[in-house]
């Protein structure tokens, strides 16, 4: 790593990670408490998901005490700042009833959709944030944001279901280029005029649907299927082109964040905290710019490196002795407690960020979870997850729930219904429930 | 003789287990059973990067500069090829083609290029000229579609066009627009085939030339079919074997079958994961990010040049002496670089670095960041080169046995052996292993070693029974081996086809692979045999049942 | 780190030099040191840095603060904003405030600075003895030894722009790497043992490819480098010396043309250091090697490269201002007298430099000669 490229990971990461925004929603948009829009409506609630890789050491991550003000053992001390916002979950499982447990791989998509896969590669139905943005998404410029601090467009943790991974973006500039390049438009420019190469666009792109409408007649209904996937893309864009034609609502507190530099790829954990702290500012910012309400961050990567470290961190878990005195493997936490702290950045970003009386976290539901609970006997027990922000007060935080090796799918399941999707029941076989986890609903 | 299946064998049913420590650092670089039964009338698959990238530059010029990166499709039964029958495409997927399409567009009618990409002159330059924005979208857009235009997709367009003109006032931005508008649409982005009544068979259905046309040119050009193919659909040659077998002969000698070579052995070898290739600076300081292109390079150059230039036996590029280097290389190989820039370089015989296995490229993919792995380069060689499947870890290891003080540990061949006294672990490693240590002289770098820490290295290994202790005797043995040249038949044409052989075809597989040695395992050869059958332009079979995702 | 490596140099010279290489264990040494194949090893250089001496404040070598810079000595020289305007407006820019509008980069001594130079003072500097002798004047190293000769470290030592973080400092270090004009190439032949030889030969090149950096902009000992056997005649220079414990010194000086293209990679004619009576301590492994070149260098050339090529290129970018540099050269110049003036026409000095080990390509005949003499 060159210096600059240092300077920039020791600034971003050690002196501290929060971007404050200063300014709330023009308080005329607001009503006279500043909780609800003025024309009567609540403020949107947004949702994300973060996700981490490798779980965690029992011992050291999961805290003591249950409920309220609950203790930060080593490796969440990075969340020091942030704990108020946040709720741990401990002991909660994945089942994997009589499907084979495919290592870094079952569960975070049981934890995703509430389904175990059956094998490598299956993904049996789509992944919560999926749901989520359909129901809360096709009123902004994107439905969701899907983004990486790994480098690598192919880590995601979203998906459609079958072979429909949906592809982070996996660079900071790219980031920045999709939410906020030659296509943003500002909410806060006094004078609107409709862009005429948006209306050639959108001209344009409803001629492409009425033409390949007819490619269908020809396909099997697998591929039908996967044709209509092509049209409700183009649907989606052309619904956000008319977006674009029509004068956005003001929002004060909006700004395009800057333009980040090229980062070069590769996996050492200094370049993926950049990456990460970069598009956090980006992600932060397009919510508070109201351009989209979902986002999905990947937060670490299994295969990150530490210099003069033979292994990744994905090896030292299975290879790196237990330190007797220390009673964990220290370089394998070294890497979860980087982890940690992307994730105090993430929540951070949004709890600085204001709005009306509160911020935006307060408006808002992180979901976050990983792969593995111990990750060096690919444990699916006790997978930790959290959320954090009162999803406009729907939830309580600071709150550490254990969950009595009940289903994972809880935690998704009561963010499926804190988000308003509507759902009896979510999940499938054992990892099915219906049951939300009460300790955290208000 | 043995009896060889073509597809994907399992073996050791007993073993059960492989070390998770091998674990893959994309979840997509994992097989997938299709999920989309092979049944419709005609196929449909997405674009590749590649042949997004080759279509372009064919059809714009190569310094076109193409920005797309389309998310590779999921590993299905061994090849991506396969994986983008199934390939979905999402929301957010599409997004991006818009607005890369239109960064191309740009490009096309910029005022650099239209001299040259625009076949006419508009009238005027700010205002629509429907004549000349004809001619463009005529011509364009029958490559870009692999057909002519129908007479609705026609009228829609030039209108778009005309449009676009008039509002913007400018009639190249009313063209920009209308051939994004084009390439970001799905006839462009995902290759369906067109089918037509048979006539000799009126209960039939079969492929039109231009399906046949296209399936010929993405097999041997990773890209669309150019005007002379299509001009070949458009006769109805293609539906007469020498008219086939005109069009093979020509793409066969063409320049660009190396690009056809080349993708197939991305695909088959799994080159895409180069993309995640990183080693450590403190560990390895001579490979760099700027190695990692060049080791992948290295690998396709030997192929294409063995393969494709020396029209050579393909078993021998196990054991071929011939490759090429690049400054960066020559570090890591400790030889002098022969010049700026590539060269190729004969391999002495004092050298170990022997064949494609010996390469950079294959020994540092298939490595950790800063150690060897013969376990990852075993199952590699099982699994990509034999077609032989090794089965996926399984949950909840009890690593305890691995972790022994590293002390008594000094080679990775202590660490394995260790690893494998653990019955539970054994069964897999059994099959790795072996056929990975005869590669532990050369470090996860790829650079010749012949000790790691002070303890010499030990490079013996088995393969299938025979044993070899260089670099050197696991290529041969590699070369006998008779899976290696049945694997590759399959995958080919597998390739080919873009669909998993079905278990039917397992005597055709046979056959094909008795006249590729017939014709001396020659590349090129198999590609026209493949090509220059009914097999290759059959439709699918009628839908069996759709296929289970198998653990 | 770039910034870390420069400092630790030039702060703690050979003692945590040798001290780093010593802390390699023994085994892993002798691994190191084993006898090159042929009796030949070539090097390529990645880093020069000017020997400047210095402590963290700079009090000790500079005890009344650093000079003015040359903006400093134009507002000295055109107090009011009236005047500065005058000579703007009859001469264009500040660089040309000679008496009669002369661009002092060029015409030095054209004008004499108001204020007044400050030259680096003290007792310790980098560098070597090139006279043999420990005189009043001479400097010791920060390692103790006597009779340091360095006095182009008295003009320099207190002008920002050649201190840590400063402009020539970078431009030396990050040219003198990517540039391949300055490709410095060492070849040693007849080395039968890299850890004493009482006898090996240097030869010195200038070679034509890049230097392949790691992810921390370090070499990467392997490379492969052609010599420039066309352009680069001017560059081949023969030291005999000797290595004692790893560690190369020349038995006999010998005169030595540097390429030293810091603007536009070799544009210019005449980006060069010309060394007379140059000496080589160099610790040498068979990886890396690394040290000092000392000797008298040519003032005119040295002037010549560096304040046409630099200075007038980047504007005050250096911080110094050049009439008070050249007078300052002039005086401290102490060698190779001119025969008709006596001014001395040479100043002793000495650069750091860093090397990676690099295979040659078109190795020459002569660098094997003496196998085939031993053969005999």
């Amino acid at each position: 790593m060159n210096s600059f490229s240092r300077r920039r990971v020791l600034r971003g990461v050690v002196g501290g990670s929060a971007v404050t925004v200063g300014l709330p929603l023009l308080n005329c948009f607001l009503n006279g408490n500043g909780t609800a829009l003025a024309n009567g409506a609540p403020m949107p609630v947004r949702f994300a998901t973060w996700y981490w890789a490798l779980g965690m050491q029992k011992k050291i991550f999961v805290p003591k005490t249950v409920g309220a003000n609950y203790d930060l053992p080593e490796e969440l001390q990075p969340l020091k700042d942030v704990k108020q916002h946040i709720n741990v979950y401990s002991d909660f499982d994945v089942l994997r009833d009589s499907s084979a447990a495919v290592c870094h791989y079952t569960g975070w998509v049981a934890l995703r959709c509430g389904a175990v896969p059956k094998g490598r590669g299956d993904l049996p139905s789509p992944s919560l944030d999926v749901y989520v943005a359909q129901k809360i998404g096709t009123g902004t410029r994107f439905p969701a944001l899907y983004a990486t601090a790994t480098g690598n467009p192919t880590n995601s943790y979203s998906f459609r279901g079958p072979n429909a991974l949906n592809p982070s973006v996996a660079s900071p500039l790219e980031l920045y280029n999709q939410v906020f390049g030659a296509d943003f438009q500002d909410p806060n420019t006094p004078v609107f005029t409709p862009n005429p190469r948006v209306m050639v666009k959108r001209s344009v792109l409803s001629g492409v649907l009425e033409q390949a409408k007819d490619l269908e007649r020809n396909l099997g209904s697998e591929d039908r299927a996967r044709m209509d996937q092509y049209f409700t893309g183009l649907r989606d864009l052309e619904r956000q082109l008319a977006g674009q034609l029509e004068k956005p609502r003001p929002i004060a507190a909006c700004r395009a964040p800057t333009k980040p530099a090229e980062i070069p790829v590769g996996l050492p954990w200094e370049r993926i905290a950049l990456r990460h702290k970069l598009m956090t500012e980006i992600l932060q910012m397009a919510v508070v710019c109201d351009q989209t309400r979902v986002v999905n961050m990947v937060g670490s990567s299994q295969e990150a490196t530490k210099e003069g470290v033979a292994q990744a961190h994905h090896n030292t878990t299975h290879e790196e002795p237990v330190d007797e005195a220390l009673g964990y493997q220290p370089l394998t936490s070294f890497f979860t407690r980087r982890a940690m702290d992307n994730w105090a950045q993430f929540v951070g970003a949004f709890a600085n960020a204001k709005e009306g009386d509160g911020t935006v976290l307060d408006n808002m539901l992180i979901y976050a979870d990983s792969d593995q609970s111990y990750a060096r006997v690919h444990g699916l027990d006790g997978l930790p997850m959290f959320t954090a922000g009162r999803a406009g007060g729907r939830l309580k935080t600071g709150i550490h729930v254990n969950g009595a090796h009940t289903p994972g799918s809880r935690v998704g399941y009561t963010a499926l219904r804190t988000m308003g999707v509507d759902m009896e029941a979510w999940g499938a076989q054992s990892n099915r429930t219906s049951k939300e986890v009460g300790e955290v609903v208000v | 003789m043995r009896r060889l299946t073509n597809v994907a064998m399992i073996i050791g049913a007993a073993c059960y287990l492989v070390s998770c420590s091998d674990a893959p650092t994309s979840h997509l670089n994992q097989q997938v059973s299709p999920t989309s039964s092979a049944a419709s009338t005609a196929r449909m698959r997405l674009m590749s990067q590649d042949e997004y990238a080759y279509a372009i530059g064919d059809l714009f010029g190569p310094d076109v500069e193409v920005t797309q990166t389309i998310p590779r499709a999921p590993r299905v039964t061994g090849l991506l090829a396969v994986g983008t029958g199934v390939a979905a495409v999402t929301p957010s997927m599409v997004e991006r083609f818009h607005r890369d399409s239109h960064l191309i567009a740009e490009q096309v009618v910029g005022k650099a290029r239209r001299e040259f990409l625009v076949p006419c002159k508009p009238a005027g330059i700010s205002a629509a000229d429907a004549a000349c924005a004809d001619k463009f979208i005529t011509t364009v857009g029958r490559r870009l579609f692999r057909r002519p235009l129908s007479e609705a997709e026609h009228k829609s367009m030039v209108q778009a066009a005309g449009e676009g003109a008039v509002r913007l006032k400018d009639f190249y931005a009313g063209l920009s627009f209308t051939l994004a508008g084009m390439i970001s649409s799905p006839q462009f982005m995902l290759l369906t085939e067109t089918t037509e009544v048979d006539p000799h068979n009126a209960r039939r259905q079969r492929l039109t030339g231009y399906a046949k046309a296209q399936r010929l040119s993405l097999f041997f050009w990773d890209s669309i079919p150019d005007e002379q193919l299509l001009r070949a659909a458009e006769r109805g040659d293609l539906h007469t074997e020498r008219g086939v077998a005109q069009q093979i002969d020509r793409l066969v000698n063409s320049p660009q079958l190396e690009r056809g070579v080349r993708a197939f052995f991305s695909d088959m070898l799994a080159f895409e994961t180069f993309a995640d290739v990183a080693k450590d600076n403190v560990i390895y300081p001579a490979f760099t990010q700027a190695t990692v292109p060049e080791a992948k390079e290295q690998a396709l150059r030997m192929i294409a040049h063995h393969l494709v230039a020396e029209r050579g036996d393909y078993r021998e590029l196990f054991t071929s002496r011939k490759t090429f280097v690049t400054p960066n290389l020559a570090i890591l190989m400790g030889i002098i670089a022969p010049g700026p820039g590539w060269s190729e370089y004969e391999i002495p015989q004092s050298s170990q670095r022997v064949g494609l296995l010996s390469q950079v490229g294959f020994t540092s993919l298939y490595a950790h960041p800063g150690r060897s792995s013969p376990t990852r380069r075993g199952k590699a060689i099982r699994e990509l080169v034999l077609c032989q499947k090794v089965p996926d870890p399984p949950a909840n290891v009890d690593f305890s046995g691995f972790e022994d003080p590293r002390g008594k540990m000094n080679t990775a061949r202590d660490r394995l052996t260790a690893h494998a006294t653990n019955p539970v672990c054994a069964g897999c490693h059994k099959i790795t292993d072996p056929i990975g240590l005869s590669l532990e002289n050369f470090d996860g770098a790829g650079q010749f070693r012949t000790t790691e820490g002070d303890a010499a290295i030990d490079p013996s290994g088995t393969l299938d029974g025979v044993a070899f202790n260089t670099p050197e005797g696991l290529g041969k043995a590699l070369h006998d081996s008779p899976a290696l040249t049945s694997c590759l038949v399959s995958r080919l044409y597998s390739f080919a086809l873009a669909k998993a052989p079905g278990a039917n075809e397992k005597d055709y597989l046979e056959t094909l692979r008795a006249k590729f040695a017939g014709a001396g395992y020659r590349v090129p050869d198999l590609m026209r045999m493949i090509s220059n059958d009914a097999a290759f332009f059959a439709l699918a079979a009628a839908p069996t049942t759709v296929a289970g995702v198998t653990p | 780190m770039r910034i870390l490596s420069a400092r630790r140099f030039a702060l703690g010279a050979f003692v945590p030099m040798i001290a780093m290489f010593g802390s390699v264990p023994a085994k892993a040494a002798s691994v190191e040191q084993a006898p090159p194949p042929n009796g030949t090893i070539a090097y390529v250089v990645t880093t020069v840095l000017p020997a400047v001496y210095q402590t963290s404040d700079a009090k000790a070598e500079c005890p009344t603060g650093l000079n003015a810079t040359h903006l400093e000595q134009y507002e000295a020289q055109f107090p009011t904003e009236e005047a500065r305007k005058a000579q703007r407006r009859d001469y264009g820019y500040f660089h040309n405030r000679g008496r009669n509008g002369e661009n002092v980069h060029y015409s030095p001594e054209s004008v004499v600075d108001p204020l007044p130079f400050k030259e680096a003072v003290g007792k310790v500097s980098l560098g070597l003895n090139l006279d043999g002798k420990v005189g009043p004047n001479d400097f010791v190293s920060p390692d103790g030894e006597a009779g340091v000769d360095n006095e182009l470290y008295r003009v320099l030592g207190c002008i920002s722009g050649w201190r840590d973080n400063g402009t020539m400092t970078f431009q030396n270090e990050v040219r003198m790497r990517d540039n391949r004009f300055n490709r410095i190439i060492f070849v040693l032949s007849g080395v039968d043992n890299l850890e004493n030889d009482n006898e090996v030969t240097i030869r010195t090149y200038r070679g034509l490819d890049n230097v392949p950096l790691d992810s921390l902009n370090k070499g990467v000992p392997g490379s492969t480098q052609r010599i420039d056997f066309k352009f680069g005649q001017r560059y081949m220079h023969v030291f005999k010396g000797k290595i004692v414990n790893g560690v190369l010194t020349t038995t006999a000086p010998a005169d030595y043309v540097m390429p030293w293209s810091i603007i536009g990679d070799g544009r210019f004619a005449g980006d060069e250091q010309w060394y007379r009576e140059a000496r080589l301590q160099l610790k040498v492994d068979s990886r890396r090697a690394e040290g000092l070149l000392a000797g008298y260098v040519d003032v005119a050339g040295w002037w010549w490269a560096y304040t046409k090529r630099t200075s007038a290129h980047i504007g005050d970018a250096v911080r110094s201002s050049p009439p008070s540099v050249w007078v300052a050269l002039k005086r401290r110049a102490d060698a190779f007298p001119d025969p008709v003036t006596g001014q001395n026409t040479a100043i002793s000095t000495a650069v750091a430099l860093k090397f990676v080990r690099a295979e040659i390509s078109n190795l020459p005949k002569e660098e094997t000669q003496h196998l085939a003499s031993a053969a005999k």
